[in-house]
């Protein structure tokens, strides 16, 4: 995903700095890293705020796809669009399966 | 020298280097089936694992275990393959898909079930990781037929 706006800072996240290094599950319930609290701390109020962030993926200790679809494609099921995301958050990761697993996940939850 | 002479040479040169040449390809070939090994070994050892994750009690060690593989370890050989000209472009995808079949459902959840053998998820686990590990002997195949 690439940004295209411009003259909007964009801000690094780091996820395994910033967040943890043991992301894990879906839901609050499910641990204290969970997808949708990453979604509710750090995706929300760029798209909310008309922001740009980059997202480094490397420097955990893996992912869950579990973790992942509810990140990324909790989004799209909260109203944002796969434009709007597109725009606003760029992913970087050594590892081209995640980049593409995740695009997946927010096309998926687009078309239903 | 005579022409004779240098045209032996040359012979022998050119007989050397042919001979060094197809060693070079057999020393490639052999140490990437070598690395192909080791892969097939990760697989077995990963479907091993998420049978045991899915159908046994939740185990965070596990699953901690599992995402390691999946993500760090799998990809690491997928970079030394690339890194020797393998093509492993639909690799990719399948190894989203094996991920996705041990980590989307199921995983890393407080409503854990245990699941039965012949449950879907577990036969999913199962294909996912056959069609990988194909993909990657196809591969091997395409380069060195």
């Amino acid at each position: 995903m690439n940004a295209t706006t411009e003259n909007i800072p964009t801000t690094i996240i780091d996820i395994g700095k910033d967040f943890s290094r043991y992301p894990a599950g879906r839901y609050e319930t499910d641990g204290p890293f969970n997808g949708e609290l990453f979604r509710a701390k750090f995706l929300v109020p760029v798209l909310n705020n008309n922001k740009q962030i980059t997202i480094e993926l490397d420097g955990t200790a893996g992912y869950g796809s579990s973790f992942l679809e509810e990140a990324f494609g909790g989004l799209v099921r909260l109203g944002y669009s796969s434009r709007q995301i597109k725009t606003a958050i760029t992913l970087h990761s050594e590892d081209p399966s995640l980049l593409e697993e995740i695009e997946e996940y927010i096309l998926d939850a687009e078309q239903g | 020298m005579g022409w004779t002479q240098i045209v032996t040479w040359l012979l022998v040169i050119a007989g050397w280097l042919l001979v060094n040449h197809q060693n070079n390809i057999r020393e490639k070939r052999k140490e990437i089936r070598s690395i192909l090994d080791k892969i097939q070994s990760l697989l077995d050892e990963v479907e091993i694992q998420a049978v045991d994750y899915h159908t046994g009690q939740e185990s965070s060690d596990l699953a901690f275990q599992l995402k390691r593989s999946l993500n760090q370890k799998l990809r690491y050989r997928l970079d030394i393959l690339k890194l020797r000209n393998i093509d492993v472009k639909k690799c990719y995808s399948l190894l989203i898909k094996f991920r996705q079949a041990v980590t989307l459902e199921n995983f890393d959840t407080s409503s854990y079930k245990a699941q039965n053998l012949n449950d879907d998820l577990i036969k999913n686990i199962w294909l996912a990781k056959d069609r990988l590990s194909q993909e990657f002997e196809k591969s091997f195949t395409n380069r060195y037929p």
